[in-house]
């Protein structure tokens, strides 16, 4: 495979209100956190170009609106996906509970194809903590989905969520990519958007793998 | 300058007959606004805008805009960010206005301190008096983002609306309306008061007109309860709103409404204080509309229009004013499954094909679902898209004409966003135009500007609603049957006015006529889909267009004669068939609410002079609570009583001076006894019986509706998955497409 690929991922941010979904999408793309923020109720996405190994990815984030309300529009927001960040506050025992539903949801509407993190934000509030490391990691394992512990407020574990996940969709995307030359259909692919793009001699702005945006 | 001393004074003089206790930390602004007045007054007075009736003036604002005195960092909110990533709310905290409205006698008049939120927190909990916000926030000094540096530990700045930064903050001294036009409107519109049920009935085109030219911010708490009707609620359940309160409320609710709080207008004076009384005052309308509405219970998209309504008035008069909005203006809009914005992103797209084909195409190639875009705009009503004084024009003609006015200030913006081929040329892919409008420049939606757009707008109800039934059967057709009735939408102040008719024509007239009548009923109960398949409603239609041009009392045409025999017909069947038995305590209400009756429909000279003073006094109850803490505020809180006197010394006709005219009012419901009392009573009475019934129906017909919801919601979501499976197809052909067009 040439290098010089631009890989084009669709990530959706799920998980109960008020868990810090739009702080955490907000604190990896802009490095940015901020108390004052409205609760998130159009759907919206921020971007974040890497540089991974060599290769350039185009990550469009999706935030939404966490209101179970709102779940009637999830089919909108998580089509296409290539992976989803299920994110639960660790202090609050029913928004891991919700994330479990969203698995649920997921695997059916979209299969094993999808990537999945689970992620326990607000560890700065780690002294009330409701979700214990053990359950959450391990009802993570049991569903084929990676867990991470982040603070959106203190910056951390972020880079690195997201960077794994980044791995793990050019690793699914590169799968089909070989099934595909093996002359099976390319839907898999372009099913879910994965858009394998020669690569223009755009300048790519210098934000390496692990520039904290 | 003559006008000067008095402008200051004037508008929260005015405001009293109906300025609720939040609008007066604003209204505290005033002073501050005074200083800049001046020049705005003189050099706008040569421009001498003399109150056209017909048109809506927008030539004469642009010349009263110039004199911006305070310095104006970015001309407008639009945050200065790196181009490729972030989203406009957001955004919004980072917008480089600073919040400076040229004072002088600041102590700290640096312009930009620290680009933290934490001293503009300082002053934000400062001016609510709330200090809990200090505790909660402070220890995030980190925060990167947020803008609006007010340094000053003692002067607040909020614009005149109460904002102290955010991307809706108004950084310019937009059009300010000369004094005299000012008290002038405010006449106008007092003397609608003082006749309210005649506006409505005989002259509503005039009534409409002075809502697109905007309400006069003093009226606009008053204006707005009776454009939607929700004052006769107020009076029609008086200690209703306590009771709820009282009431305990789902857990599950609480907890959600709760962690919104905070999260509404953060830049807002009222609702910048965690714990400050907006935020309290948020928590008890919502947490009482759950109560009131169990099985509606909470979407969060009613807190910013909770919220807005908050500025304005009285915890109790906003909620019964929420009441209205969720049932009458956007019925299902916050209801579990959100099929009915679903519905009306539909029909809004429909709508674009019609009004805009080349921002339709646009976003028909790249596949955006309407749902993409327009969720937030109509669910609160744009009052999170616009620069605030464009939300409050849109929400003075919404109260009054509906939600076309949602539809059509939607359109304005697609057109304004992807309407040409210049615009649309840099937005070659999804995420650029989803990017684009997310992103609206203040500037392309300045009031004035957008409102001549909005009017001229051939979108009408007629329209909306044929498109609504196409969608309804492809809804039907593609994904089973709705669990949200469209049909029962109330287009504005007029059907809400006809329809309360007809509920008294049920009671009072019904019970002969219901046999003859094989019309079906006008309220949810049916499932048939559009409005215009309801013969009631076709016949309002009529009087819509018969109806006089100009505001001259054209007694017998039109209305007078339409509201009295046709709706009787309509609906008397129903009322009979489906009335519950009529709730004991339903005739003990007139006491309170008799002086209203707006439905009464010939009698209705006098009896709006009791209405302010009423609906002043509620406020008063409900504030000397301990829930204001602000020192700001409080002295403020009885102003909608208080506020009246200034107003005397304009050339008021004496039946205009509303509140305060104890003496007038007594005289002229003397008057008005002698007229008919007894028959008015009944009739009253009568009404309320009515509404109460009819509430009760529908809530009946709700709890009914929601079962049937669940069950359907079941299936849907089977057919749903195996669209999804079977749709996928769809999905993959589009995203081949798109993938081809990319490649």
């Amino acid at each position: 495979l040439a290098a010089n690929r631009t890989y084009s991922f669709k990530v959706v941010l799920l998980g109960e209100g008020c868990v810090g979904k739009t702080s955490l999408v907000l604190r990896y793309c802009e490095n940015k956190f901020n108390d004052k923020h409205i609760t998130t109720l159009q759907a919206s996405f921020l971007t974040k170009k890497l540089n991974i190994t060599g290769k350039r990815v185009n990550l469009a984030i999706w935030d939404t609106a966490g209101q179970e309300r709102f779940h009637a529009l999830g089919p909108i927001y998580y089509r296409d996906s290539n992976g989803a960040v299920l994110v639960y506050d660790v202090t609050d025992e029913d928004s891991f509970q919700k994330v479990k539903n969203w698995v649920k949801e997921l695997r059916k509407m979209l299969g094993n194809d999808i990537c999945l993190c689970i992620v326990g934000n607000k560890i700065d509030l780690d002294k009330d903590r409701h979700v214990s490391v053990e359950d959450a990691e391990s009802y993570a394992e049991s569903v084929g989905a990676k867990h991470y512990h982040t603070s959106a407020k203190l910056n951390k574990g972020i880079e690195e969520l997201f960077l794994d996940l980044c791995k793990r969709m050019m690793e699914t995307a590169q799968a089909e990519e070989r099934a595909k030359g093996n002359g099976a259909s390319q839907s898999a692919a372009t099913r879910r958007g994965v858009q394998i793009v020669d690569d223009e001699p755009q300048a790519t702005p210098a934000g390496g793998c692990c520039s904290s945006g | 300058m003559a006008e000067l001393s008095t402008l200051s004074p004037s508008p929260p003089a005015l405001g009293d007959p109906c300025a609720a206790p939040p609008i007066t930390p604003s209204s505290s602004v005033l002073p501050p606004v005074a200083d800049f007045t001046p020049t705005t007054a003189s050099s706008a007075a040569p421009a001498a805008e003399v109150e056209t009736p017909q048109t809506v003036e927008q030539e004469q604002k642009p010349l009263s805009k110039p004199p911006p005195l305070s310095p104006k960092p970015g001309l407008s909110g639009e945050p200065n960010k790196p181009e490729l990533f972030h989203t406009p709310t957001r955004a919004g905290h980072s917008s480089p206005t600073v919040p400076m409205i040229q004072e002088p006698v600041l102590p700290y008049a640096k312009p930009r301190p620290a680009p933290d939120t934490l001293s503009y927190l300082e002053s934000a909990s400062l001016m609510s008096g709330t200090l809990e916000s200090l505790s909660g926030l402070g220890e995030d000094g980190s925060s990167v983002g947020s803008d609006s540096e007010i340094n000053g530990l003692t002067v607040k700045r909020t614009d005149k609306y109460g904002f102290l930064g955010g991307n809706q903050y108004s950084d310019t001294n937009e059009k300010d309306l000369r004094v005299e036009v000012a008290r002038q409107r405010e006449m106008k519109w007092l003397e609608m008061f003082a006749h309210w049920d005649k506006w409505v009935k005989h002259r509503f085109q005039k009534v409409k007109l002075r809502c697109r030219k905007g309400v006069p911010s003093s009226l606009r708490a008053k204006a707005w309860q009776l454009l939607s009707n929700s004052e006769e609620l107020l009076h029609a359940n008086p200690g209703k709103f306590e009771e709820l309160e009282r009431e305990q409320g789902e857990a599950k609710w609480l907890d959600i409404i709760e962690k919104d709080l905070h999260r509404q207008f953060p830049f807002h004076e009222m609702f910048a204080a965690r714990g400050g009384h907006g935020q309290q005052d948020l928590y008890r309308i919502l947490k009482a509309y759950t109560v009131y509405r169990p099985d509606e219970g909470y979407c969060q998209a009613q807190a910013p229009v909770a919220a807005v309504l908050l500025m304005h008035m009285p915890a109790e008069q906003a909620f019964w004013c929420l009441v209205q909005i969720c049932e009458k203006y956007l019925p299902g809009y916050y209801s579990a499954g959100l099929e009915a914005i679903q519905l009306d992103g539909e029909i809004f797209f429909s709508l674009l094909r019609r009004t805009c084909p080349m921002a339709y195409r646009h976003l028909k190639k790249f596949k955006i679902d309407p749902i993409l875009y327009m969720t937030e705009w109509f669910m609160c009503i744009f009052s999170r898209t616009l620069p605030w004084s464009s939300v409050l024009r849109v929400w003075d003609m919404f109260f009054c004409e509906g939600v076309k006015i949602v539809f059509r200030v939607g359109l304005v913006l697609l057109k304004q966003m992807l309407g040409s081929v210049d615009k649309l040329r840099e937005l070659q892919g999804m995420y650029e135009t989803m990017e684009r409008l997310r992103n609206i420049s203040p500037d392309t939606i300045r009031e004035d500007f957008l409102v001549q757009e909005v009017i001229a707008l051939p979108v009408t109800e007629t329209l909306i609603e044929r498109e609504c039934s196409v969608q309804v059967r492809k809804w039907r057709e593609s994904r089973g049957e709705l669990t949200h009735q469209p049909g029962r939408r109330h287009h504005g102040t007029r059907a809400i006015y006809e329809h309360k008719r007809r509920a008294a024509a049920i009671t009072s007239g019904g019970s002969f006529s219901f046999l003859g009548s094989p019309i079906p009923p006008p309220g949810p109960l049916r499932a048939s889909s559009s409005l215009l398949s309801l013969p009631g409603f076709r016949r309002s239609k009529a009087s819509f267009l018969s109806q006089p041009k100009k505001g001259s009392f054209s007694g017998p045409s039109g209305f007078e004669v339409s509201p009295h025999q046709a709706p009787p017909a309509v609906t008397s069947a129903r009322g009979t068939s489906h009335k519950p038995p009529i709730p004991p305590g339903a005739a003990q209400k007139p006491p309170l609410a008799q002086v209203q009756s707006p439905a009464v429909p010939a009698v209705s000279s006098p009896p709006a002079e009791g209405t302010p003073t009423q609906s002043t006094a509620p406020p008063n109850t409900l504030s000397p609570s301990p829930v204001v803490v602000s020192e700001q505020i409080t002295p403020t809180i009885p102003s909608p009583t208080a506020n009246n006197a200034p107003l005397q010394p304009c050339p008021a006709p004496p039946k205009d001076a509303p509140p305060p005219a104890d003496a007038p009012a007594a005289e002229e419901e003397g008057k008005k006894k002698k007229k008919s009392k007894e028959d008015k009573k009944k009739e009253r009475e009568d009404e309320k019986k009515k509404m109460k019934e009819k509430k009760d129906k529908d809530k009946a017909e709700k709890e009914r509706l929601k079962k049937e919801k669940e069950k359907q919601e079941r299936e849907k979501k089977k057919v749903v998955k195996k669209k999804e499976k079977g749709g996928g197809e769809a999905d993959n052909k589009n995203g081949a497409t798109a993938a081809k067009d990319s490649a």
